[in-house]
């Protein structure tokens, strides 16, 4: 430990800490722009300039390490010169737009000009104007007036993403931060730089001008989009959820967020959100409904799909009243490789070879690519490439060669190796035999707490309503028409009693006897267990629209007789149509979010492999019917053409691509 | 007696006298300039609103009487100067003391109280003013 005196105040902290750091351990608060604890030091903005003893110059505090003995002052009169000077520099061309400036309230400049700056300017000249307002697709919008150049987004960019969508533009009193070469963001990730940028200068289309801080009710929560949790704040105003923040949980995300998991809250105000209960197309009260549904359960066999997306306590309550059922309604078939250590998002940063089995985690759990991406050693395993961004060993094979290219893997020199596997596919075998703790990944956000809860069944329960088996089928939160990988509607339609509970009239619930609306994320209490077992509590923030699946099941008594000897379930194996998971396309609420339009133009896209002959930008049909733009990617398996998932409900393994000749 | 005789000599001298109080509504006392009654929004040289829906008086409110929810300005139709107008703004007049902050805070002096002060009805939502009582209508 190393002793040192900040104003007076004696601290110990460990070697190499930095003086910032070291002076809010002591108590004192250092004014920072460009220094930020996950970002390297930059010593860019000069803002934290302070006086040490024996040293002739100020320093400044975000890149000097702590050494014993040594006295340091952060309010002499050479500091807070210093600190005007440099407040009064950086508002020489700024805008002062505080009023129309999102940023207002939260804002560094604003507070630290306050705290430390001079009263007043004494520029008399003409600011230079630039661009403002600029649109940066899908979320981002980029005012060049309010940049700083304190450079943590260029730097997030680089360090934390390795991307480099947002660059430093020109030289001099010119520069200022942009897109190179493109208009639009391209990334998963830009709405971490609207609060990493301590000014307005990045802010967010779907958050412009919706609110104050000071209007806020901020309550911490999770984000339950993919299997990950990522925790947030939960900021809402007159009863709406106005935007999701970082709520840094080390273990889970690392303090960041996906642009889905911020962005796609849109859709709770959705017009065609679901109000009443619904019988065979009828509005009815709540007591009708559920006394039909009660009916239904005692009527025949019942069997329920869904699941994956209720709360821990849901499930079970749907388990209890249902008996049989499954979560498994898309392409995942396991939640757990059984008999392998379970791997943990922390055990990705401390690994030193990753094996990503046929899966993207950047499409599947964004945030969690974040700590695969800088791995010096990852073998991407698969028909198509799982790793977007950093070096990757490619292992390419046919879509079913995965299990053989998996026994070609050694991994025995590696110390502490994970597999990262999305449960897709019969290769449990095959991973077991790589003998290395497994990080799934999965389809659905609850699906570990579903298969926890025991919602799996040995058979097949669409399989059964197709041989006419079941009498009640009860899809709770479940699309299959659009998960499943083969057509199931004449399954859905056989099925004397169909009850739906969903968020919003879809494919589904038009073929349902009995539709229940329930409350949306956000609308409801209870807990969650992610990818790496951890369970975690979501907070209901604001007014439910419609009943909680809980108290749905709450109000219910068991079925009488649930469906018992299900036919087998089947594989989905073979095909060289692949429909892969794009961030996106998935489920669930997003795509009746229309704040999302600008993300999600690149669907309708097919990628095939260069020596398949199809330029980049042609169009093509998919069985005929479905119309999509071709991109050629070269790390795919030659043989292989890749969907984005859902984008083409009920598209088979059998699904075939015919090149449109322009009109 | 000599007490009677008294008191109604004052009231026949107060008789000649000028009236203290003036026929209102029909004529009104004129206020002082800066006296803080009724709340306008007002409009910049161009006709268009001043305020840009900051929300700073909302803040400096010490009642929270004032609701204020920003958009940004329509393309080619702008409400106001700049990216940002209100598309919300209401007071509550009820719960207002009239203590001038808004009109204080605001960066804009788009908010401004003035001499008119006939806070009147029988009907408690008509104490809710929105932007269009608000507003001053165009020139
Ligand atoms: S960045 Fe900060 S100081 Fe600049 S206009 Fe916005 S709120 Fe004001
Ligand atoms: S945009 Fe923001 S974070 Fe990026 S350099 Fe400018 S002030 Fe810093
Ligand atoms: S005059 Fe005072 S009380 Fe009334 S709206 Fe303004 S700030 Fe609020
Ligand atoms: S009236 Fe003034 S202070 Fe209030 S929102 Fe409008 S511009 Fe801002
Ligand atoms: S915070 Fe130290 S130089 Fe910017």
């Amino acid at each position: 430990m190393i002793t040192l005196t900040i104003d007076g105040k004696t601290v110990s902290v460990e070697p190499g800490t930095l003086l910032v750091e070291a002076a809010r351990a002591a108590g004192r608060d250092i004014p920072v722009y460009c220094y930020h604890p996950k970002l390297a030091p930059a010593g860019a903005c000069r803002m934290c300039l302070v006086e040490i003893e024996k040293m002739p110059k100020l320093q400044t505090a975000c890149t000097t390490p702590v050494s014993e003995g040594m006295a340091v002052h952060t309010t002499t009169a050479r500091v807070k010169e210093a600190q005007h000077g440099v407040l009064e520099l950086l508002l020489i061309n700024h805008p002062l737009d505080c009023p129309i400036c999102d940023k207002g309230g939260e804002c560094d400049l604003q507070d630290f000009t306050l705290r430390y700056g001079p009263p007043s300017s004494r520029f008399l000249d003409g600011k230079i104007h630039r661009k403002k307002a600029l649109d940066c697709p899908p979320f981002l919008v980029i005012d060049e007036e309010r940049c700083i150049l304190c450079q943590r987004c260029v730097r997030y960019e680089d360090e934390i993403l390795h991307e480099r969508n947002i660059v430093l533009i020109e030289r001099g009193s010119h520069m200022t931060i942009g897109t190179e070469g493109r208009d639009d963001y391209g990334g998963y990730y830009s709405g971490n730089n609207t609060e990493l940028c301590p000014v307005g200068a990045l802010t967010s289309r779907p958050y412009r001008f919706k609110s104050r801080p000071w209007d806020l009710k901020m309550t911490p929560t999770i984000c339950t989009q993919c299997s990950l949790h990522c925790n947030v704040r939960a900021d809402v105003r007159h009863g709406d959820l106005m935007r999701l923040m970082i709520h840094d949980n080390p273990q889970v995300d690392g303090g960041w967020l996906c642009d889905r998991g911020r962005y796609a809250i849109g859709d709770a105000k959705a017009a065609e959100r679901l109000s009443h209960p619904l019988v065979r197309g009828g509005e009815v009260s709540w007591d009708i409904a559920l006394a039909e549904v009660q009916n239904a359960l005692e009527a025949g066999p019942v069997a329920g799909l869904g699941g994956g997306r209720l709360t821990n306590e849901a499930a079970a309550a749907f388990k209890q009243i249902c008996g049989t059922v499954d979560w498994r309604v898309g392409r995942q078939t396991y939640a757990r490789v059984p008999g392998v250590a379970e791997a943990t998002p922390s055990d990705l940063s401390e690994a030193d070879v990753i094996v990503l089995v046929d899966t993207c985690p950047m499409e599947e759990a964004p945030i969690l690519d974040l700590r695969i991406r800088h791995h010096k050693r990852v073998i991407d395993v698969g028909p198509v490439p799982g790793m977007r961004v950093g070096p990757a060993e490619r292992v390419v094979c046919a879509p079913d060669g995965v299990a053989e290219a998996l026994r070609g893997l050694d991994l025995s020199a590696a110390k502490h190796p994970v597999v990262v596997w999305n449960g897709r596919g019969e290769l449990v075998e095959a991973i077991r035999a790589l003998g290395a703790p497994v990080l799934m990944v999965h389809e659905v956000a609850n699906a570990r707490g579903a298969h926890d809860a025991g919602l799996e069944t040995e058979g097949d329960i669409l399989a059964a309503c197709a041989e006419g088996k079941i009498h009640t089928l009860w899809l709770a939160g479940a699309n299959p028409l659009r998960s499943y990988p083969a057509d199931v509607r004449a399954a859905l339609e056989k099925v004397p009693v169909l009850i739906v509970s969903d968020l919003y009239p879809t494919e589904v619930t038009e073929l349902a006897t009995i539709v229940l609306p329930v409350a949306g994320p956000f609308e409801r209490a209870g807990t969650f267990t992610n990818l790496g077992g951890l369970t975690q509590t979501a907070a209901a923030v604001v007014a439910p629209r419609g009943l909680s699946d809980e108290r749905i099941f709450q109000r219910l008594r068991p079925a009488a007789q649930p469906a018992k000897d299900l036919p087998a379930r089947r594989s989905f194996q073979g095909g060289n149509l692949l429909v892969r998971p794009h961030l996106w396309s998935g489920g669930g609420n997003t795509r009746f979010d229309r704040t999302l339009e600008a993300a999600r133009t690149a669907l309708a896209t097919v990628r095939v492999h260069p020596s398949q002959g199809l330029a980049a930008g042609t169009h093509v049909m998919i069985n005929d019917v479905h119309e999509a733009v071709v991109a050629v990617d070269p790390g795919l398996h030659p043989a292989v053409v890749v969907v984005p998932d859902r984008t083409f409900a009920g598209l088979g393994a059998d699904a075939r691509l015919r090149a449109v000749v322009p009109a | 007696m000599g007490g009677l005789v008294k008191g109604l000599a004052t009231t026949l001298k107060y008789l000649r006298r000028p009236r203290a109080t003036v026929d209102y509504p029909a004529k009104e006392r004129p206020y002082p300039e800066r006296f803080r009654g009724l709340h306008i929004l007002d409009r910049d040289a161009e006709g268009l609103e001043r305020c840009v829906g900051c929300e700073l008086c909302a803040a400096a409110c010490p009642v929270h009487c004032i609701t204020v929810e920003a958009a940004e300005n329509p393309v080619g139709a702008p409400y106001s100067a700049g990216e940002r107008y209100a598309w919300r703004y209401e007071i509550d007049l009820l719960r207002c003391i009239f203590c001038g902050y808004c009109e204080e805070a605001c960066p804009e002096d788009a908010i401004q109280l003035t001499p008119r002060h006939d806070l009147l009805s029988n009907k408690r939502e008509d104490f809710l003013v929105g932007k269009d009582w608000l507003t001053v209508p165009r020139q």
